[in-house]
């Protein structure tokens, strides 16, 4: 019989699948939907479009056109990642389960033992999938109108297109495996998984999505449609999955007979082929898995005492946090270091920061006409916002996993005189300071790039150095909270119940602040597009607005810090 | 040196610890034996200051867990039956963490630890990442890291599982010289023969309650001399324990 919590955790989770897939879908409509009406932007495209129609009226529109290549493009995005992730997900699946001691010792055959490894493998890495592309799909079914049983089987395409990927990120795995042991293959590959998707963003940016609604870029927008890219994306797994969902909704270039054979006989081909090549190699690579890598770091102790050994550069950097302090610190940047999962989320986290930082960089501020500078102000303000969702990621990434990340040797803190309040405080601080130093970086970067005026620059800092302190304050005591100290996945932990809550509460706590400070901002603008001058009560108005909400940041992170301290010291440890 | 006063530990319904009142003088190595849900574990969890008893008291070295705990946990050093270690960490940087927690410098943890860890054998792989440790290494690991501080008391649960014989005599002969250099040590283990060897005074539970507390031949006497060894004096009592339990509830 399932408990309230559970029954309330499981409401929680669908009540928030639903909200974001009812925004996503959103989202999605109004995407398809403008680029679907292109055409209405450029007199020379509709001229284009209307000539194409008499010569062929089953031509596709322009609209139609575009809207394929994004749907190429996105599930090709998707493709890549998905690729990688099974491949990382094959890993754990295929080789660090702690059940294949007892499955490969037992009289099992190895194909029951490969179907259900493989629909792990494709559940696990592909769930986020179906969760995101069936609102998608559904919106592209709403904008060009497709029949009601369209939105019942749109996502069925996608099973043999996971398929593919699945199948092919366990060969992947496997031959990797053959060459070198898995513990280092795991970080080859995770090392890869990040270029991957680095390169992929980078890819996307640098092919500058943002020309298919810019009828300025007319030249660069056909050279784009007819690119030699194009070709490459129709004949993939993602095309034939792409082309037979239009398929269903009676889609211009949509698939044909040999693209149906493609997509379902090929995925079973594939299923098959991957089967035979496990039950050669499996075995005899999870062997080879059991070899524990033999790797020394640190410190030598080549004389044999230990009173020999130099401090390091680290901890004598860290010597006027006090002994309790420097050690609690100490331990968490050598795992964090020596933790590859942890360097290729950072890696991703820079490569959005760049890439948002690149955006920012790209708006065509010097060739709009009429950009006052309570335009630039208001993209001040905006990016205010912006930089704390980054942070409130990362939050989600870093902070809120930390107390759960000391695992079962949180006892050692539990059973220590260092107290609790004092190793909380620690933790904090070192989660603030790093956070702090990225969000100022992404503000101050930003406003230079703006060229916004100095009262904008230093509210801008104050802000984000408040909400920063805030963010962090809330993934510490959420964390401690909803700690799980037998869950050791950083990918795991954040995508717990307890981080959707912290990532639902800390947004929320961020709009409202910004909320607070947009009223005085909005009567400002007011004023500085009219000719009046401002009264007292307008500098009384954004005063109070300023400190409440300070006030509010400041008194949010006590509360979270004080929750997260009375929940460890409570905490009874296993 | 520790005392625990009409200990009681709830789990909703179910009771893990009932009444349970013990001392164990300063010097005296006293044996925690029980059949599997006894309550040791959640006696020692409770002692350590991981778990909060339901009712009762407990004072280490004169001062309350409940009011002095950071006092307490100074005197206090704990290894517990599995060895939770930092698998990213060097055995010397796992050593410098504990020692940091008990406020020891570098110079001092390092002094500390060097004979342990010559006497487990352990200096030519306290470079090495933990994740490369055997069981029996992450064991002695432990062992070396609870005692950095030189506890005066110890509680210990289970030390010898997945240790060699010749490291498990290791760990007795040194059980022993801290009893005999004045450290009150509280030992919780399943192997008899280890707890006849080691131990002054042994105390059995069953059921979360306190079933016999005495030395060996203070046990036997209780069996009035029928059974030789501590083994069969154990499976005695812990059985007519369950059998009256068994009486009264009407199986």
């Amino acid at each position: 019989m399932l408990s309230r919590r559970s029954i309330g955790i499981t409401l929680t989770w669908a009540l928030i699948v639903v909200v974001l897939s009812i925004g996503l879908y959103q989202l999605s409509c109004r995407l398809f939907l403008k680029v679907d009406q292109v055409d209405q932007i450029s007199s020379v495209l509709a001229t284009i479009q209307s000539v194409s129609a008499l010569l062929d009226n089953r031509a596709p529109t322009i609209g139609e056109m575009l809207n394929r290549t994004l749907l190429m493009m996105f599930l090709f995005s998707l493709m890549i990642m998905l690729l990688i992730s099974n491949v990382i997900t094959a890993l754990s699946t295929f080789f660090s389960s702690e059940e294949l001691d007892l499955i490969f010792s037992s009289p099992l055959s190895y194909r029951s033992l490969f179907c259900s490894k493989f629909v792990e493998t494709a559940i696990q890495s592909s769930w986020m999938v179906f969760i995101v592309l069936v609102p998608f799909l559904a919106a592209l079914g709403r904008v060009y109108r497709a029949p009601t049983w369209f939105y019942f089987v749109a996502w069925v395409p996608l099973v043999p297109f996971v398929v593919y990927c699945t199948a092919t990120g366990i060969i992947i795995t496997l031959l990797l495996a053959k060459v070198f042991p898995v513990s280092q293959t795991r970080n080859l590959l995770r090392f890869l998984a990040v270029l991957g998707a680095g390169a992929v963003l980078i890819i996307f940016r640098v092919m500058r999505p943002e020309l298919l609604v810019a009828p300025d870029h007319f030249r660069e927008f056909l050279v784009m449609l007819n690119t030699p890219w194009n070709p490459h994306l129709e004949n993939i797994p993602s095309g034939w999955a792409v082309k037979e969902i239009l398929w269903m909704m009676d889609f211009p270039l949509s698939a044909l007979w040999y693209d149906h054979l493609l997509l379902w006989l090929g995925a079973a081909v594939c299923l098959v082929i991957t089967y035979r090549f496990c039950s050669r190699l499996h075995l005899a690579c999870w062997q080879v898995h059991l070899e524990i890598s033999d790797e020394s770091v640190g410190p030598m102790i080549r004389s044999g005492s230990l009173t020999e050994v130099k401090e390091s550069l680290l901890d004598r950097l860290l010597s006027p946090l006090g002994i309790a302090g420097r050690s609690i610190l100490s331990k968490d940047v050598r795992v964090f270091c020596r933790s590859p999962v942890i360097w290729t989320q950072i890696m991703l986290m820079v490569v959005i920061m760049i890439i948002y930082l690149y955006n920012v960089h790209l708006l065509p501020l010097k060739t709009m006409h009429g950009v006052s500078p309570v335009f630039l102000e208001w993209l001040a303000f905006l990016n205010i916002g912006f930089v704390a969702f980054v942070v409130v990621a990362l939050g989600l990434r870093f902070g809120f996993p930390a107390i759960s990340l000391e695992g079962q040797g949180f006892f050692l803190i539990h059973n220590s005189p260092v107290g609790i309040d004092r190793y909380f405080m620690i933790k904090f601080w070192s989660n603030f300071v790093p956070l702090n130093g990225i969000s100022l970086t992404l503000v101050l970067v930003s406003d230079y790039i703006l060229g916004v005026r100095s009262w904008v620059f230093w509210l801008s800092i104050l802000d984000v150095a408040l909400l920063t302190y805030m963010i962090a304050a809330l993934a510490l005591g959420f964390g401690a909270f909803y700690h799980d100290f037998k869950r050791q996945s950083l990918s795991e932990i954040p995508s717990s119940f307890g981080g959707m809550v912290f990532m639902v509460t800390t947004l929320s706590s961020v709009v409202l602040v910004m909320l607070l400070q947009a009223l005085p901002f909005w009567y400002y603008t007011e004023l500085a597009l009219s000719i009046a001058k401002p009264k007292p009560w307008h500098y009384w108005l954004g005063l109070v607005c300023l400190l409440c909400s300070i006030g509010l940041c400041l008194a949010l992170a006590r509360l979270a810090l004080s929750w997260g301290i009375r929940s460890l010291r409570y905490l009874e440890v296993s | 040196m520790i005392k625990i006063e009409n200990l009681t530990k709830m789990y909703g319904e179910t009771c893990a610890v009932a009444e349970l009142s013990l001392e164990v003088p300063p010097g005296e190595i006293c044996g925690l034996l029980g059949p599997n849900g006894a309550g040791k574990t959640t006696t020692i969890r409770i002692l350590n200051g991981l778990a909060r008893p339901t009712s009762g008291r407990v004072t280490l070295g004169g001062f309350d867990l409940s009011t002095h705990a950071r006092e307490a946990k100074r005197m206090v050093g704990y290894c517990p039956d599995r060895p939770y270690l930092y698998e990213k960490l060097t055995g010397y940087e796992f050593l410098m963490f504990v020692g940091g927690l008990y406020d020891l410098s570098p110079d001092q943890v390092a002094r500390s630890a060097q004979p342990f860890l010559e006497r487990f054998g352990l200096i030519e792989y306290v470079g090495r990442l933990i994740e490369g440790y055997s069981h029996g290494m992450r064991q002695k690991l432990m062992i070396a890291s609870s005692l950095l501080h030189s506890p005066r008391i110890y509680i210990v649960d289970e030390p010898m599982v997945g240790l060699d014989p010749a490291s498990a005599r290791k760990i007795c002969s040194l059980i022993r010289e801290m009893g005999s250099r004045g450290v009150t040590v509280l030992l919780s283990t399943h192997t008899l023969t280890v707890a006849e060897k080691v131990c002054d005074r042994i105390a059995i539970l069953n059921r979360g309650r306190l079933v016999a507390l005495g030395r060996i031949d203070e046990l036997k006497a209780l069996t009035k001399g029928e059974h030789r060894t501590l083994e069969e004096v154990f499976l005695k009592l812990t059985e007519e324990e369950s059998v009256e339990e068994a009486c009264l509830s009407g199986i």
